[in-house]
């Protein structure tokens, strides 16, 4: 049972491990003799991945006393503790530490491009993770997601798809306000690449409920978190297909909402038909990579804005293409002018912004 | 494809209540449409407008045009949105309530430049009348109403109707982007002869060339009925009992300036005691031809801008 006791920072780890299993009331040891031997042999299991991860720390610590103040050092043991002894979500019964563990340790899974130090190195020191790790609530956060991205993922989730998503959680989900706090969409995110709207209802949640996607979505969200151009909407969604359409709106739909229009006031409307978002103004998001064929298909979406909402209401079509957007003026141009027949005209907004997901 | 401007004859149709059956307002459209030989072979029918709220979806459903009567009636429409389907050749009509701001309704259409479309709305406009209770039916050449409609500068403006005349009182607002954009500019038009006036929300008078004031148009004028008819200036006038044709002016208006302005102005004084000015600022009409697109501009004289 005590096998990785021996070990200093094991030891460290199991007590924080225990304390938390047991409301900080026994020793491992007591556990033993009141949980009997499998209750031990579980924890000694759930641990074994916090050792690991407790040791880059310890290090990371030793080597370079800058590596974190004392809150970030608490933050981290917090999430340590989470990630040892809890369930991913209630669709992933499994101990976070324990899914990570199995994820790195399995065939083809290159540890010297991700491992328990990268992932302590991308809590500690990218820009957004340690914001959200610092954050109360949020020390587990990024842990969990990544072992619920390497659930859905299964036989596909290898090293550099856990770096990539490190990266894309850094740079898009996890949002910077303007107070200094951060706000994520990681289960919209990962609803998204069903490319179903009925997926994002909870798209807000905090549920860590999506488990399952089509080989389609699985393969969308590959190429998305893959080498050489990870994070890259508008390259790994082209307008090819309905499919990509759906999960590029829908990317940029939550991007937008979290970046702009959630501190504005709004509410998001994820599977509302003709709406996006309510309040002072009702909004319609809508990507376009190739604005010389578009004109119809944002016609209708005018349409839909103008059927759907209150009569009384501002509404704004919010059309977000590629940078520099130089080529958007003829589609301005005419729906400028389609407006314009419009008795709704003197309610309507049309923007069309340059957009890239990565701020 | 980005369409150029729809510069066709468009028509407008307002109800103090809501038109029913939806079905027989279709079946107007469809017949009139049948008769000028322009009914499209598939309908685009969006599947929000007039639904209950089980139906909405941003799918549009493709029917032909025998089977929509049949699909008004099963779900009970109480407003449609359809339209051709055909990109670039698009004919559109739609039936909007005024939701929580009251009872009227409004039906109105969308024509781009090479859709299979009736020259004018005259004998659909007059079935409705006389089929529904109306405040009253429009009908102008799209390109002259945008263009004295429009309240804001914007990219469609400045490509469709040239540079704004200089007179305008402007107002502007941020624009809401991610991406530092120029301020909205707003421009005043309530002095534009060719300017709608709201009656009550979503419903819009228009001083076009042709008109058919229904009998819930009048009180909302200045204006008797009598006195409108009494009014000398118009080329041809009918009163029947379910509207009240005006004709002042043989075409629809393409001039905001000279006679057609003149004319509209006589409009504004007999039905709203109000006036109107062009250019912007000038406080009278301008005799002489100012501003506008070139599609616009008297024939024969060359153009300026």
């Amino acid at each position: 049972m005590c096998y990785t006791f021996g070990h200093t920072f094991g030891y460290l780890c199991e007590q924080v491990a225990v304390g938390a299993l047991t409301g900080g009331t026994v020793k491992v040891a007591q556990v033993a003799l009141k949980g009997g031997r499998s209750l031990a042999l579980n924890l000694a299991k759930r641990t074994s991945a916090s050792v690991v991860a407790r040791s880059q720390w310890l290090k990371a610590l030793l080597r370079e006393a800058g590596a974190g103040d004392a809150v970030m050092r608490a933050a981290y043991e917090r999430g340590l503790v989470t990630c040892s002894v809890e369930p991913v979500g209630p669709t992933i019964r499994e101990v976070v530490n324990e899914v990570l563990e199995k994820a790195f340790s399995k065939g083809g899974f290159d540890r010297s491009i991700y491992s328990w130090k990268h992932l302590q190195d991308d809590l500690l020191n990218r820009p957004n993770l340690s914001k959200l790790l610092a954050q109360t609530g949020g020390e587990a956060v990024f842990q969990r997601r990544l072992s619920q991205l390497a659930t859905i993922m299964g036989d596909d989730f290898d090293a550099v798809i856990a770096k990539n998503f490190a990266k894309v959680a850094d740079e898009i989900i996890v949002v910077a306000k303007p107070d200094g706090t951060v706000d994520e969409f990681f289960e919209g995110f990962l609803r998204a690449f069903a490319g179903n709207p009925s997926e994002l209802a909870h798209a807000d949640a905090q549920t860590y409920s999506k488990v399952f996607l089509s080989p389609q979505g699985k393969a969308a969200l590959k190429t998305f978190l893959s080498d050489p151009t990870p994070g890259k909407l508008w390259d790994t969604f082209d307008e090819a297909t309905f499919f990509n359409n759906r999960v590029r709106g829908v990317l940029a739909e939550l991007s937008v909402y979290k970046r702009y229009y959630k501190g504005r006031g709004y509410e998001h409307a994820p599977n509302a038909p003709g709406f996006d978002f309510t309040g002072p103004k009702w909004v319609q998001i809508k990507t376009v990579k190739d604005p010389t064929t578009a004109f119809s298909r944002m016609r209708d979406a005018v349409n839909a804005l103008i059927a759907e909402s209150p009569t009384d209401k501002p509404l704004k079509l919010h059309i977000l293409v590629p940078p520099p957007g130089n080529d958007s003026a003829p589609l301005q141009a005419a729906l400028d002018n389609y407006i314009g027949t419009l008795p709704a005209k003197k309610k309507f907004e049309l923007i069309i912004d340059p957009f890239d997901i990565i701020p | 494809m980005i369409p150029p401007f729809p510069d066709r004859t468009h028509f407008t149709l307002a109800f103090p209540v809501g038109p029913q059956p939806v079905s027989e307002v279709w079946g107007l459209i469809s017949q009139y449409l049948c008769d000028k030989k322009c009914l499209p072979n598939i309908l685009s029918v969006q599947q929000i407008a007039g639904h209950r709220e089980e139906f909405h979806t941003t799918e549009r459903l493709k029917i032909r045009p025998e089977e929509f009567a049949k699909l008004i009636d099963e779900r009970r429409l109480d407003a449609f949105w359809f339209d051709s389907g055909v990109s670039g050749r698009t004919l559109s009509f739609r039936l909007l309530h005024a939701k929580t701001l009251g009872f009227q309704s409004v039906l109105g259409c969308y024509i781009e430049k090479d859709a299979k479309a009736p020259k004018g709305w005259n004998g659909l406009i007059e079935a409705l009348m006389e089929r529904f209770s109306t405040v009253g039916g429009w009908q102008w050449r799209q390109l002259y109403q945008s263009w004295q409609s429009a309240i804001e500068v914007n990219c469609g403006y400045l490509s469709s109707f040239g540079s704004p005349p200089s007179g305008y009182s402007m107002t502007f607002r941020n624009t809401e982007s991610l991406t530092p954009q120029p301020d909205r500019v707003f421009i005043d038009i309530s002095l534009n002869p060719g300017r709608p006036k709201e009656l009550l929300p979503t419903v819009e008078f228009y001083p076009t060339a042709e008109m058919w004031l229904g009998p819930h148009f009048w009180q909302y004028a200045q204006c008797t009925k009598e006195e409108a008819l009494a009014a000398d200036f118009w080329l041809e006038t009918r009163d029947t009992p379910h509207y009240t044709y005006f004709k002042c002016w043989p075409t629809p208006f393409t001039r905001p300036d000279g006679e057609q302005g003149r004319m509209q102005q006589r409009l504004w004084k007999l039905f709203f005691h109000e006036d109107c000015e062009w250019p912007p600022g000038s406080g009278t009409i301008s005799d002489e031809p100012m501003y506008g697109p070139k599609e616009l501009w008297p024939e024969g004289l060359e153009y300026p801008y």
